[in-house]
């Protein structure tokens, strides 16, 4: 059956719903109030969207089977193989062993007490062969998109990813600090771009930051410092940030490799303060400086192993040509 | 007799590594300018956005002009049937040997010309001080490249002979066909595995992998 009329139907109420935060916006007298409605109006087109999308995936996906493996619950929306399902399985026990790993036994309830729906993407949109993964009891089209077959690396990716934002969503100043950015499958490779982007900063203070001032770091990393970032001699660019937040969030992986489970329970928690740094200094169990100080150590050594000459990779091409050139005198030309 | 071959080698190939060594010099200076937009002196954070666009052309540039350098000589010597090589008071193993040494001496030339453009590119920026600029490194990897491309042609027509296009492209069909068929039919760790195999280190050409990276930290 054609879904035209839903199409339509559902167009009609976007737009109804559209009507009236529309006319309030229009309505503010400030712009801050006007910007204000209209956010308001995009989270309401936005959970009408969601409606829209659940009501027809409750349609036309109905739930084939689940499994909970880990403290994780899946519900199969797709008709998966036997090797998707393994694949999924061991996507969730090896983002759960690397979370416990890097931080600790206990890291891993940040995966705990999760529900994923997997459902085929062809089934919204006719693109074949992917797997939508959405967290919730509700298929939804938003959903993170994968190849199929399924993969475990994929599934530990997406698992990963809602840690991460698990842990966001309980401290919102860390979240507005790093501006909601940060991945625990990346380690070394972060503090890298870190360090290159503080050292390419237009900012002089980002620059001092890189070379180790700590006073300089604190500055650069106060949202509240901002008429301090840039020095009278610096150029400022048109967006005037200084650093962009991917290096804050390398603060936040570094606090975490300081206390690891201790850290994720201390961000639990409700905070007092709105200083970042300090929030998880404390989180950590040391003083903002001394996080500060590992910050910026690590920053220099991740540099340090990153500029260091390829002698390995010279020596397997050389191993290589060898090879090759050794095949190439093995026929004679009659 | 080694310098008897490498004078025949650059007679041939001078045109083709002369156009190497344009490009090769050429680049990185492409690269400070093409995102310096409007700027009439660009920074090093244009000339690391430049890279990033068209350092993969190294990666290019390094295998399709030493294959070409390796496949010219020996169609020359193919026309004659080899009698000049096989007329040689040398075993065949020899010759070829020097063959390739002879065309190796030459990637030489566009690698010293990469360096040179890496230099000038550099030159016409002020680096912050945390940064370093690695003309040398930059160079030396191209140069790796383009060995290790010009070593698996060589190998590859030196082996196959006059068949060697048609190896060449089930060389690249075969794989790829299998791979379609490993998605199809759900084994994409197989291809993945090959990938591995050949571009991440040990692998055979896992210098292609590594970034084109003129100036970092």
């Amino acid at each position: 059956m054609s879904d035209r009329p839903l199409r339509h139907a559902a167009a009609l109420v976007l737009a109804l719903t559209c009507l009236t935060p529309c006319a309030a916006a229009l309505g503010a007298q400030t712009a801050a109030e006007m910007s204000q409605r209209i956010h308001a109006m995009q989270d309401s087109l936005q959970a009408t969207r969601a409606r829209y999308d659940a009501r027809r995936a409750r349609a036309t996906l109905p739930l084939n089977d689940s499994i909970v493996t880990d403290g994780v619950t899946v519900l199969f929306h797709a008709a998966l193989a036997a090797r998707d399902r393994a694949a999924v399985r061991q996507g969730i026990a090896d983002a759960r062993s690397l979370l416990d790993t890097r931080f600790g036994a206990g890291a891993a309830k940040l995966v705990e007490g999760t529900v994923w729906s997997i459902m085929s993407v062809a089934q919204f949109d006719g693109r074949a062969p992917t797997a939508g993964f959405v967290e919730g009891r509700v298929p939804r089209e938003r959903s993170r998109v994968v190849g199929m077959p399924l993969r475990a690396e994929d599934v530990e990716d997406v698992v990963l990813q809602r840690a991460a934002h698990r842990l966001l969503d309980r401290a919102p100043v860390v979240a507005a600090f790093t501006a909601g950015t940060y991945d625990f499958n990346e380690q070394d490779r972060p503090l890298y771009i870190a360090q290159k982007m503080l050292a390419l900063s237009a900012s002089s203070v980002a620059r001092r930051c890189a070379a180790g001032a700590i006073g300089a770091c604190r500055t650069i990393l106060d949202s509240h410092a901002a008429d301090q970032w840039f020095a009278a001699t610096d150029t400022v660019p048109p967006n005037g940030r200084a650093i962009p937040p991917g290096v804050k969030a390398s603060v936040l992986g570094v606090a975490l490799e300081l206390g690891g489970t201790r850290v994720i329970d201390a961000l639990a928690r409700p905070q007092a303060s709105d200083d970042a740094v300090a929030i998880l200094a404390d989180a950590a169990g040391v003083t903002p400086d001394s996080l500060l100080h590992s910050w910026t150590t690590q920053l220099q050594a991740a540099a340090t192993e990153t500029a260091a000459p390829p002698f390995p990779l010279a020596a397997t091409a050389a191993f290589w040509c060898g090879i090759f050139l050794l095949a190439a005198t093995r026929r004679r030309p009659q | 007799m080694f310098a008897m071959i490498l004078r025949t080698q650059w007679a041939w190939t001078r045109v083709l590594v002369a156009l190497l060594a344009l490009i090769a010099f050429l680049t990185p200076v492409f690269a400070w300018r093409i995102s310096g937009g409007n700027d009439r002196a660009p920074g090093a954070m244009q000339l690391i956005k430049g890279l990033v666009l068209l350092g993969p052309m190294l990666g290019f540039l390094a295998l399709f002009g030493s294959f070409v350098l390796a496949v010219y000589p020996w169609t020359i010597d193919a026309e004659t049937k080899h009698v000049y090589p096989l007329s040689l008071p040398i075993t065949w193993s020899r010759y070829v040997g020097m063959r390739y040494f002879a065309g190796a001496l030459t990637l030489l030339v566009p690698a010293l010309a990469l360096y040179v453009g890496n230099r000038f590119a550099v030159s016409m920026i002020t680096l912050p001080p945390l940064l370093q600029a690695y003309p040398g490194t930059l160079a030396f990897r191209f140069l790796l490249a383009a060995l290790v491309a010009y070593s698996a042609s060589f190998a590859l027509q030196y082996l196959a002979g006059r068949r060697a296009t048609i190896v060449a492209l089930l060389l690249v069909l075969v794989p790829t066909l299998i791979f379609a068929a490993a998605e199809l039919a759900g084994a994409r760790g197989f291809g993945d595995a090959v990938g591995r195999f050949l571009f991440e280190w040990p692998g055979p050409f896992s210098v292609f992998s590594q970034p084109w990276v003129l100036i970092d930290v």
